[in-house]
């Protein structure tokens, strides 16, 4: 039987770096996907997600155990992602850099990934329910993200988030009714 | 119960989050309100298009590299915590070191001569010879000689 995410934390507090591995391994599909789904773009994801790791490393010897270790997980990683746009916006405003060697680079190195399931639906479709998973709030954004994309319950939501459950309830209802109304032309089509 | 409650109900019954009267009270209003309707339509759409993003794949050695960093991570602070504090204070040890022998230098190469003088001089009456005939030592050929020329 696998071990829980505690056992695993306690045995890297104790030297343990295979545990560590193993912890990773578990979480890096999940970390990787709400960094994509966050940043908005695939360029970045593998780099965000070493530094969620390795800040996850350095910080576990603090870990307290009173809360899931998802949910420390989870803020970690989007407050680099939040770090990261804010990073990106500054560079919009600098420069046009954006379109420089060094993104195309990456645009090419993107292409490495694979993508797990056949899309349903063609890249440009992809593009706009991205875009509109952008344009929400970010509080709007995380709750969508966690109940749509990571199958996420209310309760489990309630507490990654540190929300009441009620919160929850009506920030999912709202972040939908966003999202219809940014959807609106996609959903005439 | 009204129908802006329903809402927030039905976007609950979406998700499978409600159970017993709840669900009841909600299917009866889907019966009957096609604006609810098309609402969970909506949503139940909104959640394939988002599921359908795709799943990005780190490659198969992302974990290999992580703990390579982590690795690396735990020497850097490993040479922080031990390496470098012990070079720091070596450092520190040594500077103190040749900054005492620099002071010590000065104060003898500036006593001597003046000695020589007060004692060619007579202007310290009888204290210059005193300080040289108990500290044998104290004075040498040479600052003799240089008081005697600068004279």
């Amino acid at each position: 039987m696998a071990a829980d995410d505690f056992t695993l934390i306690r045995s890297i507090q104790a030297g343990d770096h295979q545990a560590f591995e193993l912890l990773v391994r578990r979480y890096q599909r999940q970390v990787a996907n709400l960094i994509y789904l966050t940043v908005g773009n695939s360029y970045d994801v593998e780099d965000i997600a070493q530094e969620v790791f390795i800040r996850v490393y350095r910080s576990l010897p603090k870990f307290k155990f009173d809360a899931s270790f998802f949910s420390w997980l989870y803020r970690i990683t989007i407050n680099l992602c939040i770090d990261e746009i804010r990073k990106r916006k500054i560079r919009r405003v600098l420069s046009l850099d954006y379109l420089t060697e060094d993104s195309l680079e990456k645009d090419r190195k993107n292409k490495d990934y694979s993508m797990a399931s056949d899309s349903i639906l063609a890249e440009e479709k992809q593009k706009v329910i991205q875009s509109a998973l952008q344009k929400l709030t970010p509080e709007y954004r995380e709750v969508l993200v966690l109940r749509e994309y990571q199958d996420f319950s209310y309760n489990e939501i309630a507490e990654t988030l540190g929300l009441r459950l009620e919160a929850v309830k009506s920030r999912i209802f709202r972040a939908r009714r966003e999202m219809k109304s940014l959807l609106n032309e996609y959903f005439k089509e | 119960m009204s129908h802006k409650e329903i809402r927030l109900l039905i976007s609950s019954y979406v998700d499978g989050e409600i159970k017993g009267s709840e669900e009841l009270k909600v299917l009866e209003h889907l019966e009957v309100c096609p604006e609810c309707r098309q609402f969970v339509k909506n949503a139940k759409e909104i959640r394939k298009k988002i599921r359908a993003l795709g799943e990005i794949e780190l490659p198969y050695a992302f974990s290999v590299r992580v703990m390579h960093l982590a690795r690396e991570s735990d020497e850097q602070s490993r040479d922080w915590l031990g390496i470098e504090p012990l070079a720091r204070n070596m450092f520190i040890a040594i500077a103190t070191t040749v900054f005492f022998l620099f002071l010590l230098t000065s104060f003898n190469k500036d006593a001597s001569p003046g000695l020589a003088e007060a004692l060619i001089d007579g202007s310290n009456g009888d204290s210059a010879v005193t300080q040289v005939l108990l500290q044998p030592g104290t004075l040498s050929k040479n600052d003799l000689l240089f008081a005697v020329m600068t004279k």
